[in-house]
């Protein structure tokens, strides 16, 4: 079979251009940490979301129109929110710090 | 919202429904003695509560709530009692159509079952922080 030089530059410039932008040599250091940034942000605003909610309840319950199972249920969804937000923070600051003590 | 969390608000909504159920009970025997004030008229009506299922469209699951608080159609009981204001012509006062017993017995029931989803919660907390846990 016959290969063509051209036609195997054409092809390989055809992939180059078809691959994601996130895969192009110029944009590999900035992407993925900002993939990781929106992990993160998504993970700590659904913490907040969470804890909105359970002071709106606790307020309503104060003002005597929440039941205390609502209230309980409310904070105790928030907390393992918080819970699991923290959590993962510590896991990759210590990752990160991980990475700062390696010998170079 | 992930699965052990819409089961927080679940046993939640379960936990509602047995307290509206607790309340409907303590309304019964709080009135086990009341009676009309006019000779002949009707007492107390005891009340009954029934449930349903409801889909929760946030959460995507089903809950519970109160489906209706009706009136229980049974006899009232008839006392002898001349001196009484509601007293009709032959002597006899209409009583509530309640039994204390029955009550008594509805309330356990409304604890066990607000016990159950207590249990529920405290599990599923349990198995939330424990699995948070792992990553520490």
């Amino acid at each position: 079979m016959e290969i063509n030089p051209a036609d195997a530059i054409a092809a390989y410039k055809a992939n180059i251009t078809s691959a994601p932008a996130s895969m192009m040599p110029g944009n590999e250091v900035n992407k993925p940490s900002s993939h990781f940034m929106d992990m993160v942000k998504g993970a700590a605003s659904s913490a907040i979301e969470a804890n909105k909610n359970a002071e709106e309840i606790s307020k309503l319950a104060v003002t005597g129109k929440a039941d205390v199972a609502e209230v309980v249920t409310a904070i105790a969804h928030a907390e393992t929110t918080l819970q699991t937000v923290v959590s993962v923070r510590d896991k990759v600051i210590s990752a990160y710090q991980e990475i700062l003590r390696m010998p170079i | 919202m992930d699965q052990l969390s819409s089961t927080l608000f679940i046993a939640s909504s379960g936990m509602r429904a047995q307290g509206t159920r607790l309340r409907v009970i303590s309304e019964n025997i709080a009135n086990k003695d009341s009676t009309a004030d006019t000779a002949g008229g009707d007492p107390y009506r005891r009340k009954m509560i029934t449930f349903k299922n409801v889909m929760d469209r946030e959460l995507g699951v089903e809950t519970v709530n109160v489906r209706k608080i009706r009136e229980d159609q049974s006899n009232f009981k008839m006392l002898f009692d001349p001196g009484h204001p509601a007293a009709d012509e032959n002597g006899y006062v209409k009583r509530p159509n309640i039994s204390g017993l029955i009550e008594m017995m509805d309330m356990r029931e409304a604890q066990r079952s607000y016990e159950a989803n207590l249990s529920v919660i405290d599990v599923t907390k349990t198995m939330l922080s424990r699995t948070v846990d792992m990553l520490k």
